[in-house]
């Protein structure tokens, strides 16, 4: 039984079912989206392996549901599927030239689109598996300490943390944040950390000690910045580097390009101070020398102006043609806005986004 | 709308075939599926799977038989059947019929008050008029829709009133033109089939056909048919 989930993007609702059930028997989770407009919200909501989308929709279509999820770094890579019934060359064209994967036409033999389906999902595996890789082997490069960690649970770390805190990777796993920190340095850092995980703060900075292999503390500086939203909790990566400089250090300007590069690929933005550290970290002698590249990784506020306004908006409860008009941008840059605002506060539908503005008091109305 | 110009009857031609595209779609991978893999079918997914393909094959032959009444009504070969018509059996008639858009919809709101219990028509026109305008009532409004019936010694009066988008006043010619669509409503689908089928189906009674329409306040069609032919 495959586990794979696709995403059937479809407003005629009797083919929505035909396809489910087409998919079901052939050992694939299906879920059904019946307008643009949720297949978009479905598409942040369930993470699918796979979407397939009919074009011709009404009022959001085929097209720009696939550049809505383009756009954005959690949906930007699931393998894109459309099913026309248009069979004109231009058509097809516009579509491949958008970067779709297939193009299926109707009528079609379930083989043709199994077979497309399947080539996609393989193709996506390989390259995800490559990320993975990469990320890994960066994780090990750096001499400072890195995890990953929701606020308690430890779920990953790289080489030099486990150096640092004397722990193996069993022993890891029954160990919490808190665990390696006394309860005074405990307080100190907690609410900035919640802050993060309620994505009200990019990320912050903070001189902490923690326990080391000898049982003593050591003094660090601790650099957090949320990394990855999950239905409902968020990851956030975590820096420990040594408050003393160690002027000679030894990594070379081009581990850092390779750095920037992996992360850019990767579409992860890590923000403010930790970028600049990670920058010092790497070039120590020549701070001026590779000022554009780390640009590239400070990250932006949490949500920008546009987003912000839309969301205000939305709060007062106006429907999107009425905020289109208000900002003078069209129903469809709005609803891009929307789709980034879910995914930054990690709702699953505007209502979501404006109860959790409201309580946390990100809006003033 | 000019049926000589190319461009139209390219744009005709293009709405029919997607139209037609996706029953045929449905119909095709269901028969895949019930031939190859039945086996893994199991009861609810298999009554499913035939579901689909009668559902498939009915708005097919329900969109043929469209063209075919608006062809033979423009020959004028359209054969009218009166008989006596009992009010409230005419009215389930029209609620029970499962092809439908508004089929088992609580929008619905009937009003019928009548001096007389029957009155004399051709019922299979008029059920066919009165549901096409039902349909397009509640396609274009989300809020009731008022169906009211009302027969006297000469006529049978129909109203359908729905609270919805409304219909631009230089437009109430043109949506009696087979394959005629408003701009402003091409979001919502269609073919342009139903508002034709109910006129011409009127005038094969003898009846008459009025439209009064407000922009986002909504549309009242009123057909009076005359009863004593």
């Amino acid at each position: 039984m495959s586990d794979k989930k696709i995403l059937i993007i479809e407003d005629d609702l009797a083919l929505g079912k035909t396809l489910r059930n087409v998919l079901m028997l052939n050992n694939y989770q299906a879920d059904i989206a019946s307008s643009g407009a949720e297949g978009i919200q479905k598409a942040y909501e369930y993470c699918p392996d796979l979407i397939l989308c009919d074009i011709n929709m009404k009022p959001i279509d085929g097209y720009q549901v696939f550049n809505i999820l383009k756009d954005s770094i959690l949906t930007s890579r699931i393998p894109f599927i459309f099913i026309t019934g248009r069979s004109e060359l231009n058509d097809i064209r516009m579509g491949l030239e958008l970067g779709v994967d297939d193009y299926i036409v109707k009528p079609f033999e379930n083989e043709d689109l199994l077979k497309s389906i399947k080539v996609r999902l393989d193709k996506y595996e390989k390259l995800v598996n490559i990320g993975k890789n990469n990320y890994k082997a960066l994780l090990n490069l750096s001499p400072y300490g890195v995890f990953v960690f929701d606020g308690e649970t430890i779920y990953e770390t790289n080489k030099a943390f486990l150096e640092v805190t004397g722990l193996s990777d069993a022993e890891i796993k029954d160990t919490t944040f808190e665990d390696l920190l006394t309860p005074k340095q405990y307080n100190k850092i907690e609410g900035p950390i919640l802050k993060c995980i309620n994505g009200l703060s990019d990320n912050f900075q903070e001189d902490i000690k923690i326990k080391n292999a000898d049982g003593d503390t050591e003094k660090f500086r601790l650099h957090v910045t949320p990394s990855q939203k999950y239905s409902g909790f968020t990851l956030l990566i975590g820096l420990l580097s040594p408050l003393e400089h160690k002027t000679e250090s030894t990594a070379p300007p081009v581990e850092y390009k390779k750095l920037v590069n992996i992360l850019e690929e990767e579409k992860i933005t890590i923000s403010g101070d930790l970028a600049h550290k990670l920058h010092k970290a790497f070039t120590p002698s020549q701070l001026k020398y590779h000022q554009d590249q780390s640009d590239v990784l400070v990250g932006k506020n949490i949500f920008s102006k546009r987003e912000q306004e839309v969301l205000t908006l939305s709060c007062k409860g106006l429907p999107i043609k009425m905020i289109a008009d208000q900002l003078n941008i069209s129903d469809r840059t709005v609803e891009k806005h929307r789709a980034n605002l879910m995914e930054k506060t990690g709702a699953k539908n505007i209502v979501e986004v404006i109860i959790y503005a409201l309580k946390n008091d990100l809006v003033d109305i | 709308m000019d049926y000589s110009s190319p461009q139209n009857i390219g744009q005709i031609i293009s709405s029919l075939s997607h139209e037609l595209r996706t029953p045929i779609t449905i119909l095709s991978s269901n028969l895949q599926l019930l031939k190859n893999k039945h086996l893994l079918m199991d009861e609810e997914m298999r009554s499913e799977s035939f579901m689909l393909c009668e559902e498939a094959l009915r708005s097919v032959t329900g969109f043929l038989e469209g063209i075919h009444f608006i062809n033979l009504a423009n020959k004028n070969e359209v054969k009218k059947n009166v008989s006596i018509i009992k009010t409230d059996e005419f009215i389930e008639k029209i609620t029970n019929n499962k092809s439908a858009l508004f089929y088992k919809s609580d929008r619905i709101k009937i009003n019928a008050h009548s001096p007389h219990t029957t009155f004399n028509s051709d019922e299979h026109l008029l059920i066919m008029a009165v549901t096409q305008l039902l349909d397009n009532a509640y396609k274009f409004s989300a809020k009731d829709v008022i169906l009211t019936i009302f027969t006297d010694d000469e006529f049978v009066n129909v109203t359908i009133e729905d609270s919805g988008v409304g219909i631009p006043e230089d437009k109430l010619e043109s949506i009696f033109l087979p394959f005629y669509r408003c701009e402003e409503v091409k979001m919502i689908s269609g073919i342009g089939l139903g508002l034709p089928i109910a006129q011409k189906a009127i005038e094969r009674l003898n009846g008459t056909t009025e439209i009064k329409s407000s922009l986002s306040k909504g549309t009242k069609v009123e057909i009076k048919v005359p009863v004593n032919e």
